[in-house]
């Protein structure tokens, strides 16, 4: 490992801490998931609720659990279930990626809402 | 020479194909970010990049993508995934390989665009770009998996395999 | 050499983590959730407080929410607890019981405002909303007149102090009252204890404080027609936004909608709008009146929230037909 090397590896670092930054100034702590089926919203969660939803995906059903403001991929049909695996989320930063599914599950506020009455 | 070309691009395909299957039964990384891999397969090509030349290493990469596909994880859209992220990998050490980085900042470059690869892939396939929020996981991941490849990498070449292998012919 | 390099590399790799995770904020949010009341209650807040003080905060949170929910519950009995399930249920009629003072006041707050809706908002209709709660369940036989002809008269309930009486086997029910009530409670307390940024959602029931980083909260009103989505949304700060709506419990038996909120003056389900949601400064005073605008129509409301400068009110009357009252100007 040579001085180029070293200086490769601190530009990356540079790298990720801005992306990182960046993206964290623009993410969106909302109570709100955007359930998406490729490009298209298909479902909107209201996170202050513990809930079960169920989408269809590109494979079968993909069972969606709302719990104490997180949101995770419950159960889903897919070879490897990489999106179960995945565990929680509750920011926008870290949106949950079904691939073979095609289904993408983003926490954001949309408009920015603080509470929603029904 | 066609034929030891031949042999030895099949055996190299063949143990990075090993070293991928391997590496997919390990999911611990899925936490972090979904379908990440440590790209274990990769000394396979940093080696072949080393040792013969940029279309060499190439096939091997793209056969290996293909063999996984065909034996693992089927033509989804992992292959796509795998696919962009290998070929991502390979052009990039291959242009970097020419400037003063060792062996070692080679591979972790190539470790790197394995990452963007991916995720310009996923964020095409998906036609979404919220994939690309996982870019800073990737970038700081992929420097001790590339450090780590180089490392095994630059190992495996200082023991000059084909000098052994020609050995062993007489 | 190489394995100073190594160190060095490691090292920075390991600080550029540390940084990353280290949280530099020093306003916090912090949000919890309970389940009382047969609903999801979150609260939400900002503060400099620490984790440990917050906690605290919580789980006096929990205790008020889990006392009043014991107290106003009326299908359960809980040991020690002379709660409404007792007082409809146990108490013979005639004889006098010590209720706790908590209870006595949402009763004697209920018999109040009885009296200022012209006894539209009844807390003693529990024979009655019994019966339509049977009836939504099963949705199947509708109710005659002489299921509906139970007693709800307020005056067969007697509370001096805290000495309650009932007579003719009048029953209690404080849902229409209690999570606003609860709710406010929470409210101040969170205030008393220097929390002035903050969102109490008690299903649908949404009290805030002050918003702390922006110019106020915003709150979302769900649209009736499709309730996933919202029709509109109030700019609030310290205000509590009630809604009373026809989309939550209710039964559709040869194509009429019978919800949940019952007129005890004609014994129906009202059915001539799809929800009222009330802003005001008072969450107890939201939600009764977000229940008595849903059973008043809909012109003697907008009369009465007009001439009244601290309420404002949206009618959602049918996906055509939006009301909003003159002080009611959000967007």
């Amino acid at each position: 490992m040579n001085k180029s090397d070293v200086k490769i590896v601190v530009i990356i670092i540079l790298l990720a801490g801005f992306s990182y930054i960046i993206f964290n100034l623009v993410k969106e702590n909302g109570n709100t998931a955007f359930v998406y089926y490729e490009d298209k919203i298909i479902l909107t969660i209201d996170l202050n609720i513990n809930k079960e939803y169920v989408v269809q995906g590109l494979l079968g059903d993909v069972v969606i659990e709302v719990k104490d403001k997180n949101i995770r991929v419950k159960e889903e049909s897919s070879p490897k279930h990489l999106c179960s695996l995945q565990g929680y989320t509750d920011s926008s930063s870290k949106p949950i990626i079904c691939l073979p599914n095609k289904i993408v599950i983003k926490v954001g506020g949309g408009d920015d809402i603080d509470g929603v009455v029904y | 020479m066609k034929t030891k070309r031949i042999t030895t691009i099949s055996m190299l395909t063949a143990i990075s194909v090993v070293i991928a299957i391997i590496e997919s039964y390990f999911t611990f990384l899925n936490g972090i970010v979904p379908g990440l891999k440590l790209g274990l397969a990769n000394i396979i090509i940093v080696f072949a990049l080393y040792n013969y030349d940029f279309k060499t290493s190439l096939l091997i990469s793209v056969m290996r993508v293909i063999i996984v596909s065909l034996v693992r994880t089927g033509f989804g859209l992992n292959f796509f995934f795998s696919l962009g992220g290998a070929i991502f990998s390979i052009v990039a050490m291959s242009l970097v390989k020419k400037t003063k980085l060792s062996i070692v900042g080679v591979s972790v470059v190539g470790s790197v665009f394995h990452g963007i690869g991916q995720v310009l892939v996923g964020s095409i396939i998906l036609n979404n770009h919220y994939v690309i929020y996982y870019l800073p996981y990737l970038l700081l991941l992929s420097i001790p998996t590339g450090v780590l490849i180089g490392i095994i990498a630059k190992r495996i070449l200082s023991y000059d395999i084909l000098k052994l292998m020609n050995n062993e012919k007489k | 050499m190489k394995k100073k390099v190594y160190i060095i590399v490691l090292s920075i790799i390991l600080i550029c983590l540390i940084l990353l995770f280290v949280d530099k904020n020093t306003y916090k949010e912090y949000s919890k959730d309970f389940y009382y009341m047969d609903t999801y209650i979150n609260v939400k807040l900002n503060s400099i407080k620490n984790k440990s003080e917050v906690d605290a905060i919580f789980e006096d949170i929990d205790y008020l929410y889990s006392s009043y929910h014991k107290l106003t519950d009326r299908y359960t009995s809980y040991d020690g607890i002379i709660n409404v399930y007792y007082l409809n249920e146990v108490l013979p009629d005639g004889q006098e019981v010590i209720i706790d003072e908590r209870l006595a006041d949402i009763i004697s707050l209920g018999i109040e405002y009885y009296n200022k809706t012209d006894g539209l908002f009844n807390i003693a209709a529990g024979n009655l909303i019994e019966v339509w709660k049977e009836f939504i369940d099963e949705c199947n036989f509708l109710p005659d007149d002489s299921d509906l002809n139970v007693n709800i008269d307020i005056n067969d309930i007697i509370l001096e102090k805290d000495t309650y009486v009932k007579n003719n086997n009048i029953k209690l029910d404080l849902g229409a009252v209690a999570k606003g009530y609860v709710t406010e409670l929470v409210g101040n307390y969170l205030e008393d204890s220097g929390i002035y940024s903050y969102v109490i959602n008690a299903g649908g029931n949404v009290k805030v404080g002050k918003a702390y980083d922006k110019e106020s909260f915003v709150i979302g009103i769900t649209d009736p027609s499709n309730p996933s989505t919202i029709f509109t949304k109030v700019n609030v700060n310290n205000k509590s936004v009630v809604t009373s709506g026809n989309y939550q419990r209710y039964c559709v038996l040869d194509n009429i909608n019978y919800n949940h909120i019952i007129n005890p003056k004609t014994r129906y389900p009202v059915s001539d709008k799809m929800a009222v949601t009330v802003v005001g400064n008072s969450s107890t005073i939201s939600d009764i009146y977000s229940t008595y605008l849903y059973i008043l129509p809909v012109e003697d409301g907008l009369e009465l929230v007009n001439s009244n400068p601290d309420i404002e009110a949206i009618w959602y009357i049918d996906e055509k037909t939006i009301v909003r009252s003159d002080n009611f100007n959000y967007e």
